[in-house]
């Protein structure tokens, strides 16, 4: 492989790398509180990447924040609906919960747009790219990235300098504990849901921006890579989240690139028999949080 | 032989359940609609099928979305075996010839498919054995994916995304009666005996259990190859009423139909298996004819394509809701409410470590 072959997969990695963080980070957020693995995450992506290409008259800043507004009340919605009625439950019946609600949605969407995918570019800007020697870079990368350590660095502040960051870390910590001491449950809840709302909302922007076509199925892959950035992380733990996330754009890039071409499209059956080796010789991860060990 | 008085007292259970079945199949088919006899027979196979995750999801507690890998090997297995040589070699351009000289009879395929599935969970059952809760539920949706892929890539022997076709059509209402009738009966003599007790008691206290001597992984893993071999006699028995396969019809939307008939029906008893799958079925047909347009009754609606989805999608979060045990609670049916099978689970465990059952707290 020459250098140019390395470096262009270098910023495809960060770049998906990026997007993969994202995703990761609002389930583990989630799932840190509630021990829920939220598999209907796609489907706020869905409704995002929908609200965006159905706008398609409004002016862009507009469109984007209207889309971000409808995300997060979905996501708080739908806690309110779904998930409050079977909070503290096993985690399996959290997991089917989820899986339900994901499937409603994915077919309300279709009950309401119809079957067809819809197409609509978001901006023509980020379908650009710029030269850096010969590497070819798009502007949609460049966005992805900064936009990524943009929501990263805020949320850091958030979990650390507000008292309602503070509390939802004291929940992802013991649960129990945290409410003893006064920390509402309710509220922090709706808080997370809203803000994994907030990170679905901008994972939809971005990937809207790269297929460029929706349909009622356009976060579930993405989403399944994102469980597995999770589990890598050490389910739980945000830091461990994001380190998953850009560790799975570096390696699903690096397989792409090292596969032979016959063994190329299996690449989602590697990645996902590592996550059963992963789940089998680390069952809580790769990094433990304190919280996820077992009490007897 | 004294372990037969108990097995009788308790048949009620099997009598009546048996009878549902026939007389559901009776009923459906006796409405004298060309179109539902299909429909009847592909609710049959999936009854086999949900009946076959109860084996390893309802006994031992531990959750699987995995069960529809074992279903496509199953079925898959039963086509590369039953479709004749002659006709692979048109449509089956890249499979390897000594694979392409395969061809059994419909029975002995469906058998053999069951047994290919349970060879697969055999290898996994080593793992998979140590794992419960999300964890396991995780790892089984791995294996899911990794089946998906494999199938949807595997040009040699499964064609593919463009699917395996040709298959001969030999699943009949007969059939899948019989079979599911016996997938019942089998299930019913496991859950029963000894060996069936000992994995309720690690689904109820898996540390109890592993106390007084139940070794909690070989049950767990005997249990998942049995649950495989039957969900693979249910994947082949699909292979053989569609005549094709395409690797989505064991992907999640219908691993989604199938945890919904398991759950709304209750994960945890045999009859939960079997009146989730008949509800589900009936609701899903009755929700598909409106969706379609067709009209029930002298009522007529314009098509909605995706009302049959969410329609269960609400009920199974209703279920999830308000009844998390299911309809049936978790217990029998016929088998009176204290004597339910979780209330034996837990004396079994309890007479052993010679304390009283306790009140569930």
């Amino acid at each position: 492989m020459n250098g140019t072959l390395i470096m262009q997969s270098v910023v495809d990695a960060i770049s998906l790398g990026s997007l993969y963080a994202l995703f990761a980070l609002g389930i583990a957020l989630i799932f840190g509180i509630l021990q829920l693995i939220n598999f209907a995450h796609s489907e706020l992506v869905m409704v995002g990447a929908f609200a965006l290409v159905l706008m398609n008259d409004v002016p862009l800043w507009l469109r984007i924040l209207s889309m971000i507004c409808i995300v997060v009340v979905t996501a708080v919605v739908m806690e309110r609906i779904a998930f409050r009625p079977v909070r503290g439950a096993n985690p399996a019946t959290l997991l089917i919960t989820s899986f339900a609600v994901s499937y409603l949605l994915q077919n309300l969407a279709i009950l309401i747009l119809g079957p067809e995918p819809r197409s609509g570019s978001v901006s023509t800007f980020l379908d650009e790219s710029f030269q850096v020697g010969d590497i070819v870079i798009l502007h949609l990368d460049v966005v992805t990235v900064v936009v990524t350590i943009a929501l990263l660095v805020g949320l850091a502040l958030f979990l650390t300098r507000t008292a309602i960051g503070v509390q939802m870390r004291a929940a992802a910590e013991d649960f129990r504990t945290a409410r003893l001491v006064g920390v509402r449950a309710n509220r922090v809840i709706a808080t997370a849901f809203a803000i994994s709302g907030l990170l679905a909302a901008i994972a939809a922007l971005l990937l809207t921006a790269q297929a460029g076509v929706v349909t009622n199925t356009i976060g579930v892959n993405v989403v399944l890579l994102a469980f597995v950035a999770t589990i890598l992380g050490g389910m739980g733990s945000l830091g461990g989240a994001v380190l998953g996330g850009f560790l799975l754009g570096v390696v699903s890039v690096t397989l792409q690139a090292s596969l032979p071409l016959e063994l190329r499209s299996y690449r989602d059956a590697f990645l996902f028999a590592a996550v059963f080796l992963v789940l089998v010789i680390r069952p809580d991860g790769l990094i433990v949080t304190r919280a996820q060990r077992g009490r007897v | 032989m004294s372990s037969l008085v108990p097995l009788a007292r308790r048949a009620p259970t099997l009598a009546l359940l048996l009878a549902l079945v026939a007389a559901a199949t009776g009923l459906a088919v006796g409405l004298g609609d060309a179109a539902i006899d299909r429909v009847v027979v592909s609710a049959l196979i999936n009854l086999v099928v949900v009946v076959g995750i109860y084996v390893f999801v309802g006994l031992t507690g531990v959750f699987s979305f995995g069960h529809l890998g074992f279903m496509a090997i199953g079925a898959y297995a039963v086509g590369v075996l039953t479709v004749p040589p002659d006709l692979k070699e048109i449509l089956f351009r890249s499979m390897p010839a000594w694979l392409e000289s395969f061809e059994l009879p419909f029975l002995l395929a469906v058998v053999a498919g069951g047994l290919v599935a349970a060879a697969v969970a055999l290898i996994l059952a080593v793992p998979l054995s140590r794992m419960a809760g999300l964890t396991a539920a995780l790892a089984t949706l791995s294996i899911l994916i990794t089946v998906y892929t494999v199938a949807g890539n595997w040009d040699q022997v499964t064609n593919g995304a463009q699917g395996m076709s040709g298959i001969p059509t030999n699943t009949s209402l007969g059939v899948a009666l019989v079979a599911s009738l016996l997938v019942i009966v089998a299930t019913w003599l496991l859950q029963e005996s000894r060996l069936g007790l000992q994995m309720r008691a690690t689904r109820e206290d898996p540390i109890a259990a592993r106390a007084v001597g139940i070794r909690v992984g070989r049950e767990r893993g005997i249990a998942l190859v049995a649950s495989a071999f039957v969900v693979g006699v249910g994947g082949g028995l699909f292979a053989q009423l569609q005549g094709n396969l395409t690797p989505d019809a064991f992907y999640l939307a219908p691993t989604f139909l199938l945890i919904a008939m398991l759950v709304v029906g209750g994960m945890t008893s045999l009859s939960g298996a079997v009146v989730g799958t008949i509800l589900i079925s009936a609701l899903s047909e009755f929700l598909r004819r409106i969706e379609s347009g067709s009209g029930v009754g002298p009522l007529d609606i314009p098509g909605r394509p995706g009302l049959t989805e969410v329609g269960l999608a609400v009920v199974l979060l209703l279920i999830l809701a308000l009844r998390p045990s299911g309809l049936t609670g978790g217990r029998e049916l016929g088998a009176g409410g204290l004597e339910g099978v979780v209330g034996r689970a837990r004396r079994l465990v309890g007479s052993r470590l010679g304390a009283r059952p306790e009140k569930a707290p």
